[in-house]
């Protein structure tokens, strides 16, 4: 059958006008040979090795840290020094650069503070691996030992400080509250956030999550080099963040590998995590830290739960900052994994995405709820500006 | 895999030397062809690849059991349990949760007390209703006597998981694409240069229009549609209506491209549908592997339009719910669906009409132009629904759009051009670029490949960080 005969099969009948217009798109005067085809495939990836080497480069330093990892970065990394020695990989950056100033002139530049962090070069984001400390360790040690009973209701960890250390508003401008964090906060929890809070006078809603982001990977996207001008720009009093869900992966110290949850792991990780926490609570702002929600996957679930042990942990030795939960909002009677549940009507809703890993909507309005409780508790708390 | 990744032209570039080189051996090759594209799925969800298998080796038994018998009432019940089986899977995996929950808001709504619920936890396979309804060609063109070939179970498993369509079509038919099975690769004969404008003109589409547009426009309007208001929403829904189109023609053209080079022919999915003139226009133009597999399927299978005019207009109707609810298990896509069977139906009678001042204004030059306006708001009014997270949702935005419209700092030039973009793509006729393509084709062969090169470069340099998955995976 012709393609022409194949096209006709799909069409409406009598659509005669049309057939001809594909025939004459089908129908080109030159038909290739194999030989053609493959030295044109060839050409078209030797000029990509050499003109696309930074992409490339940055392509492998995104994979999960391991030997495939290491196999292409030393692979790829002489083409791209090669090139780099020969003027190849100039090209590129100037278009990148030119993109980036044409972008900005004409309103449609990223967020300049993201684009550097994506844009980072690994060398520099991964400078001085900064070790745990021995208290660290240890508690990062003792994690085994806490197997806490499923709470039955969502259990907020409060800061190790007492209310009245919270600062006075900032006058009678509303308050910030910056939400950051992966895609679990970037995709419908940040919407149901923001529209939870739109009509109330006293916030300003601002959304700063980057999906396929953790604190597991700083060579790939360090908040750690974020949150300091994102907060001193935005100069937020509530932060609220979730991170974690990418996090499940090995890490890399230093010249080292460790793997998931091996000792060091949890050490080094754990480190992370208080070093963020200290970072987003470091001016005078609140943190709320969200716990990992239940995932459907069996293993990712064991994980994520891991996971949220250390944050929890760690949440309790940083002044202003509070562990959220979330587990028990969002799974079925048996604590485990539902797509599906009663919402707080009685409704029975969806909670979750087809991937088993994304709120909803509905799941993430579930969640939100409790996330502007907390922050009404704690504006009442701190006296809150009025309008 | 998403196809704009290293991952994807790596893996194809293997591919395509290793296919080749198994030309001569076509068992061979179909066996290689069809273990890729298992790994292909694999990649993105092994966890299924078995359902994946199971259907499709159920389509191939029951079609090849259709080719041999000969009995009718036999071969009717044949198909028909093949078919019913085939959507009793889609039903199970896609619509479970939306059925039940369904029917307990229809108790509670007869004030009728509703049964505790518990549902099975159950993944959504990738690309299952793109595979089903595979199966259910191969079984139907088998059960009609289209397929000229005898169906061999090899190819049969080949044409339902042939990976450059496995997750998100254009939907092959059985009888088109069996055939190329059976005849040896030509590979003098390869149309290159039509595949790499495909895959150019789809990585421009996905990679630069849709996603600026996505994260620039749609995206924040349609998550919070209370926050954008008046021209801002209006301009979210024309930006939608580029998006998808750019997302989803964007990926058929590199499922086509990547088809060709591997010297297999797909179907045509899209025809500059922003040109349509009426409803029934805008389907001869938009995912054109569906519409044509939901009339030969459905619509005829429900009797079509041998069975009266009144009958013929609840056979529309029903063929677009059915094909809305296709897209997604919520009330938006029963809806979108509903919205344009009534946009067929109004079309038609109003087509039908024999009133003079009718006919007059229909056969003139303005009028077209006017149609064409007219069934792009349609179509519009259509993807609110399409993309709302909800029914309210898409209130919210239609309602946002009737506040009062200002300017802002947010329509910035680059938006302004993302929209054009967005808005041309949609009304460019197949072939309108062949003169780029002939003079591409007298460039020395090497030259072409690093002028390709360059333009995919370009289109990476660009490209924002992360390209977010494409709409149609999740159907």
């Amino acid at each position: 059958m012709t393609p022409l005969e194949i096209q006709q099969e799909q069409q409406a009948p009598g659509d005669i006008a049309s057939a001809l217009e594909g025939l004459v798109a089908q129908t080109g005067p030159r038909s290739y040979r194999l030989r053609e085809v493959a030295v044109l495939l060839c050409t078209f990836a030797l000029v990509m090795a050499l003109f696309d080497a930074d992409a490339l480069v940055t392509w492998a330093r995104r994979m999960e840290v391991g030997p495939v990892q290491s196999a292409w970065l030393s692979a790829l990394t002489p083409v791209r020094n090669a090139g780099d020695a020969l003027g190849f990989t100039a090209p590129r950056r100037a278009l990148v650069a030119t993109a980036d100033r044409l972008g900005r002139a004409l309103g449609a530049g990223e967020d300049p503070i993201f684009a550097q962090a994506w844009r980072a070069e690994p060398e520099a984001a991964a400078a001085e691996p900064v070790l745990p400390s021995a208290a660290e360790a240890e508690a990062a040690l003792a994690l085994d030992d806490q197997a806490e009973p499923a709470p039955a209701v969502p259990v907020l960890h409060p800061a190790p400080e007492s209310a009245a250390e919270v600062t006075a508003p900032a006058g009678s401008r509303p308050a910030t509250v910056l939400l950051v964090g992966d895609s679990l906060m970037a995709g419908s929890l940040g919407s149901a956030v923001t529209r939870a809070l739109s009509s109330d006078g006293r916030y300003r809603v601002v959304e700063a999550a980057q999906s396929a982001t953790g604190l597991s990977r700083p060579d790939v996207f360090d908040w750690g080099k974020v949150v300091p001008p994102l907060i001193e720009r935005e100069q937020p009093r509530f932060i609220v963040c979730s991170f974690g869900a990418n996090d499940a992966v090995p890490i890399r110290e230093g010249e080292r590998t460790l793997d998931f949850w091996e000792p060091r792991w949890r050490a080094a990780y754990r480190a992370r995590v208080v070093r963020m926490m200290a970072a987003l609570a470091g001016t005078d702002a609140r943190v709320l830290w969200l716990g990992l929600p239940p995932m459907r996957e069996k293993h990712f679930a064991e994980r994520t739960k891991g996971l949220n042990r250390i944050f929890a942990s760690a949440a309790r030795s940083v002044p202003r900052v509070e562990y959220l939960e979330v587990n028990m909002l969002l799974s079925d009677s048996g604590g485990d994994f539902a797509t599906f549940s009663t919402d707080a009507t009685g409704h029975y809703t969806r909670l979750r995405m087809d991937d088993g890993v994304h709120y909803s909507p509905g799941g993430a309005r579930l969640v939100s709820r409790w996330i502007v409780d907390w922050l009404k508790e704690r504006t009442r708390m701190a006296g809150a500006p009025r309008r | 895999m998403l196809f704009p990744t290293a991952d994807y032209g790596l893996f194809f570039l293997v591919v395509f030397a290793a296919a080749w080189s198994l030309r001569r051996w076509l068992a061979l090759h179909h066996g290689f062809l069809l273990a890729v594209s298992y790994a292909f799925y694999g990649f993105w969800d092994w966890h299924y690849l078995s359902l994946l298998v199971c259907v499709s080796v159920f389509a191939a038994v029951v079609a090849q059991a259709l080719q041999r018998e000969s009995r009718p009432g036999v071969r009717k019940a044949l198909v028909a349990l093949g078919v019913t089986l085939a959507l009793g899977t889609l039903g199970i995996f896609k619509y479970l949760g939306f059925l039940a929950i369904g029917a307990v808001s229809a108790l509670e709504l007869l004030g009728l007390p509703a049964p505790p619920l518990r549902l099975p936890e159950v993944v959504l396979p990738v690309g299952i209703s793109f595979f089903v309804f595979h199966a259910i060609s191969l079984m139907v063109d088998a059960y009609r006597n289209k397929i000229p070939v005898p169906v061999r179970l090899l190819d049969a498993l080949l044409y339902v998981a042939f990976f450059p369509q496995l997750v998100a079509g254009p939907i092959l038919r059985a009888n088109a694409f069996l055939p190329q099975l059976t005849r040896p690769l030509d590979p003098s004969a390869i149309d290159a240069s039509r595949a790499i404008g495909l895959i150019v003109a789809g990585l421009v589409k996905k990679v630069l229009i849709a996603s600026f547009l996505a994260t620039h426009l749609v995206d924040p309007a349609f998550e919070s549609p209370r926050l954008h208001q008046g021209l801002e929403a209006l301009l979210a829904v024309y930006g939608y209506a580029g998006q998808i189109f750019c997302d989803f023609s964007g990926y058929t053209d590199l499922a086509i491209g990547s088809a060709i080079l591997l010297g297999y022919q797909f179907p045509e999915n899209f025809r500059a549908p922003g040109l349509a003139q009426s409803p029934q226009d805008f389907w001869r133009r938009w995912h054109l592997s569906l519409s044509s597999w939901l009339r030969d399927y459905l619509f005829i299978s429900l009797g079509g339009s041998r069975a009266g005019k009144t009958r013929t207009l609840v056979n529309l109707v029903l063929t677009m719910v059915l094909g809305g609810l296709w897209h997604g298990a919520a009330w938006t896509f029963v809806l979108w669906g509903a919205l344009h069977g009534a946009g067929l139906v109004v079309h038609r009678l109003w087509s039908e009409s024999t009133l003079a001042p009718l006919r007059a204004l229909r056969a003139s030059r303005a009028w077209r132009v006017v149609a064409v306006v007219l069934t792009f708001h349609f179509v519009c009014l259509g993807w609110v629904l399409f993309r709302a997270t909800s029914v309210q949702a898409a209130l919210e935005l239609l309602h946002a759009i009737a506040s009062p419209w200002t300017l802002g700092a947010w329509l910035t030039p680059a938006l302004v051009l993302a929209l054009v973009a967005g808005l041309l793509s949609q009304m460019i006729p197949p072939g309108s670029l062949d003169g780029l393509r002939r003079r591409f084709e007298r460039l020395p062969v090497p030259a072409q490949g690093a002028a390709l090169a360059l333009v995919v470069l370009c289109i990476e340099a660009l490209s924002p960080q992360g390209i977010a998955p494409f709409i149609y995976f999740r159907f």
